[in-house]
């Protein structure tokens, strides 16, 4: 953790800025950093540097983080009083998440940062890395690539030949323009980001040779129909990978999954199998204890369609 | 059964350890188990047991357990 802290000022200053807010979050933080891969350690360095190089401050890029924690905390809170989450429905949300471009941004950055400090989601962006394939080529689609770290990753590790992203936030598309640009800004393979409902979308008829979508399902009053819009677009050797919550309130959350075995269901019986799996309980819990004390729970999925 | 009482039952739930007890200078620096999510627990466990309702500014301004003791029995 010293090393990390000496050898990185910008995370030092960022881990400082947190806890100057809220100390609380030391043991939780702390651990987190400690837990990090050095190539995890200098990508978040990185991606801060960029972000301070986009013109967005030390204290803004604290800032999104804690928006992260505070609406997550008053979410959280509202859902172990009420069992469910607050919205349920799109439109509840749309205005002051989605097209907001100032909470977007904030939210979008913040969300980054949880990649690399909420333990769940640094598991699940390790999966995502380990199961993307190295060889296959052809054309990758991601759905909600938000601040577009999955899909940045994407182009950087995997040898696909055409990337198409599909986002319903003109924030979240510009973001993502923003970060492949700034990575790869003599890029030859077509990329195209577009700003749209992926169930109205006009992505081509497929089959795609790897489509992604992670934390989209829990944004969404049928999630249903995005997976059987993806089985629909994948063929038998389609890479499909996708990641959801249960119990996680957030903002933005409408639809609840109260355990793993109904996001398993819903993929079945789109038409998709689960190849491999991630199951992340609560930071400190046992699954069994997340399960019965209806905390958070994080998955991910390798899927295939069904044969 | 006293506030502090109350209280100790309740972090030893939440934070499954028997050594916690509830004093007034106690707070979440001094328990390895208390972070964000079993502070929520600890806070609805709160309400539902004194039958009170505390809003997220009175929950935010909380540095220890002597001031929450006084914002409960404020309610009380």
């Amino acid at each position: 953790m010293t090393s990390i802290l000496s050898n990185t000022p910008h995370i030092a200053d960022f881990r400082q800025g947190i806890l100057d807010e809220n100390g609380m979050h030391q043991g939780f933080l702390d651990p987190a950093l400690a837990s990090l891969t050095e190539d995890e350690v200098r990508e978040l360095s990185d991606y801060i540097t960029y972000c301070l190089d986009g013109g967005v401050d030390m204290p803004e890029l604290v800032e999104c983080y804690r928006t992260i924690l505070d609406d997550t905390f008053q979410e959280q809170l509202n859902f172990m009083r009420t069992k469910a989450y607050r919205h349920s429905t799109f439109a509840e949300v749309a205005d002051s998440v989605y097209f907001n471009k100032e909470y977007m941004t904030r939210y979008m950055h913040g969300l980054a940062f949880t990649a690399f400090i909420w333990p769940n989601h640094v598991e699940m962006r390790r999966f995502f890395l380990k199961s993307l394939p190295r060889e296959k080529t052809g054309h990758y689609l991601e759905i909600g690539p938000g601040h577009g770290f999955y899909f940045m990753s994407a182009m950087k590790q995997g040898t696909f030949d055409r990337f198409t992203g599909v986002d319903i936030s003109k924030t979240s598309v510009e973001l993502t323009r923003k970060i492949v640009g700034h990575h790869f800004p003599k890029e030859n393979r077509p990329v195209e980001i577009m700003e749209s409902d992926f169930l109205q979308s006009t992505v081509s008829d497929g089959p795609f040779d790897a489509i992604v979508m992670g934390e989209v399902l829990e944004h969404v009053e049928r999630p249903q129909d995005f997976l059987a819009r993806i089985a629909g677009l994948a063929g038998p050797e389609t890479h499909i990978f996708i990641t959801t919550c249960v119990n996680a309130p957030a903002i933005d959350h409408i639809y609840l999954y109260r355990n793993p075995d109904e996001v398993t269901a819903m993929i079945n019986s789109a038409g998709l199998e689960v190849r491999e799996s991630y199951t992340g309980a609560y930071f400190g819990k046992s699954l069994e204890e997340s399960r019965r004390l209806n905390l958070p729970i994080n998955v991910a999925y390798v899927l295939e369609k069904a044969r | 059964m006293n506030t502090y009482d109350r209280l100790t039952e309740i972090f030893q739930e939440i934070f499954d350890n028997d050594d916690v007890v509830a004093t007034p200078e106690l707070s979440a620096h001094d328990v390895d188990e208390w972070d964000s999510l079993s502070h929520i627990r600890v806070i609805v466990t709160v309400e539902e047991a004194f039958g009170i309702r505390l809003s997220v500014s009175e929950i935010s301004n909380l540095t220890n357990v002597g001031e929450m003791v006084a914002l409960i029995e404020s309610k009380g």
